[in-house]
């Protein structure tokens, strides 16, 4: 094992920086060709993520790369990790997509998944705040075609 | 914010939702809308997690409608087929469509539906005008599919000639659009696929088989790649009361039985012998034909798609599927389905039906967007 332990710097859109082990930071599909492109200064520039954003990303990164941490507590930790806020949701998934961690974005997606299933769409407006911009005509037009989906 | 999640993320969370779920998903925002009626990705694998839905037409002068069973809140739904403006029959499902032929004139004339998008299209005509032939579908990947049509009854000539068995075969292709005539036939095979054999095809490493319905029970299979015909026993083929191909696992199965023995799957092996695979639960079976006696079973129908199988008899007498485990993918288990008699308080009466299964495709498709 390697004695050196490598870092690398993060800067987030709003110019926060995060130093972090590079071994953990490649999860990241996006980082990792970077760093192995070569085309890594010191500085890692994420202009589509926030410093929000990235302390919960690096939350998940980091838990996930314990040592011998049991898969359960990984599971307990994932389900209470997509417990947030909608907005920070949203901002979750757009970071593991440009972030190119696909674990990540799966997880996120599924736990979308679980919010819209089995809810009316009202209810899954009022969910995400999601305006209903469909005109009344409109509106029916759509009901009618899948009726089915409305019983 | 969320109507403004890029298309592609917003497919890939689509894709992972149930039909009735999609349904509701894409009535919250345009956006949305937009992103389920146009995204390529539904054809993509995820959703077929769920088990598929089983639509029941009308064989006879019904009503214009299907019953759609949604296995998985197991409910039944009315889909109103008012947007086909011909009577049609059912033929089979392709790639969550469904082949359909009109009614309105004895030669073969095809059409294809979507029930769920409410979407038609005529098929361009046959080369040559045909009645009773075979049909045979094969999908070729989850967009793609090609229709066979062999035998039939060609047109009595004008000047006196009676008609006579059409021995020759056309395909069509969706990526093509038009029907191309692949060459002649054995006349017997074109006369056994004539008129008394259900359009039921079965598409199998290569081979596109028929059952006859007519006892005894033969499998025709054509090879589609060097063009043979070829023939195949049926198992306790005298004694059978029903049959009917299915595809399992990729391999080409027999599903058949009498009111009094109950019934049997049957598997083919590589020697083109029949090896019995499953034996129906005979409670299940029993619970299918109620109880009738001899040849109770003889009405007992079968459809397939991957991973699924149906028997079935009439809307109001429920179905007996045998599906894949959801948590375990090797294993294979029996459901019941109650039959149809009421949707929405609406009373319906019991009559015979044309059973398919498919999983809904929600999204607009290109090849029903193109007549």
């Amino acid at each position: 094992m390697s004695s050196s332990t490598k870092f690398l710097t993060l800067k987030t859109c709003d110019d926060k920086k995060f130093v972090l082990d590079e071994a953990i930071a490649v999860r990241s599909q996006t980082i990792k060709n970077m760093v192995e492109d070569d085309c890594v200064s010191n500085v890692i520039p994420l202009p589509n993520v926030d410093s929000k954003t990235m302390t919960k990303v690096i939350e998940y990164w980091k838990k996930h790369s314990e040592e011998g941490i049991s898969k359960d507590m990984l599971m307990d930790f994932d389900k209470a990790f997509v417990k947030v806020h909608h907005s920070i949701l949203h901002a979750l998934i757009l970071a593991a997509n440009f972030l190119n961690d696909k674990e990540m974005l799966d997880m996120m997606c599924q736990e979308v998944v679980d919010r819209i299933k089995g809810k009316t769409p009202e209810e899954i407006r009022k969910e995400f705040d999601i305006k209903n911009d469909f005109t009344p005509e409109e509106e029916e037009e759509i009901r009618k075609e899948n009726a089915w989906a409305f019983e | 914010m969320w109507s403004n999640l890029p298309f592609e993320l917003l497919a890939n969370i689509f894709s992972y939702l149930s039909p009735d779920s999609l349904a509701r998903a894409k009535s919250t925002c345009k956006s949305w809308h937009t992103c389920a009626n146009n995204s390529l990705s539904w054809a993509t694998l995820p959703w077929r997690q769920y088990p598929p839905w089983f639509l029941a037409l009308p064989t006879r002068n019904h009503g214009h409608f299907i019953c759609a069973h949604n296995p998985i809140n197991d409910s039944w739904h009315l889909l109103p087929l008012d947007f086909i403006p011909y009577p049609i029959r059912p033929i089979a499902a392709v790639n969550g469509l469904i082949l359909l032929r009109e009614t309105t004139t004895t030669a073969l004339q095809l059409a294809i539906c979507n029930p769920f998008t409410r979407q038609f299209r005529h098929l361009p005509k046959l080369n040559v005008t045909r009645t009773n032939p075979a049909v045979g579908v094969i999908s070729l990947d989850s967009a793609n599919f090609q229709i066979y049509v062999a035998g039939g009854m060609s047109e009595a000539s004008s000047i006196g000639g009676g008609a006579s068995y059409e021995p020759s075969l056309e395909v069509y292709d969706s990526v093509h659009e038009n029907w191309k005539t692949i060459g002649s036939m054995p006349m017997e095979f074109a006369v056994r696929l004539t008129v008394w054999t259900p359009n039921e095809s079965v598409y199998c490493n290569g081979i596109l088989y028929w059952i006859t319905s007519a006892r005894a029970y033969t499998v025709m299979g054509f090879e589609i790649r060097n063009k043979n015909w070829r023939e195949l026993g049926v198992p306790m083929a005298e004694r059978l009361e029903f049959a009917a191909l299915v595809q399992r696992n990729g391999k080409l199965c027999l599903v058949g039985g009498t009111s009094d023995a109950g019934a049997c799957i049957w598997q083919i092996e590589e020697s083109n012998n029949w090896r019995m695979i499953e034996k129906l639960p005979q409670e299940l079976w029993a619970r299918l034909f109620g109880g009738k006696g001899r040849w109770g079973s003889i009405n007992t129908r079968c459809v397939f798609i991957g991973g699924a199988m149906c028997l079935y008899r009439d809307l109001g007498s429920g179905m007996l599927v045998w599906r894949k485990c959801a948590e375990n993918a090797t294993k294979w288990e029996w459901h019941w389905i109650e039959g149809c008699g009421t949707i929405k308080g609406l009373k319906l009466q019991n009559f015979p039906i044309k059973g398919l299964l498919l999983h809904p495709y929600l999204a607009s498709s290109s090849f029903l967007l193109n007549e």
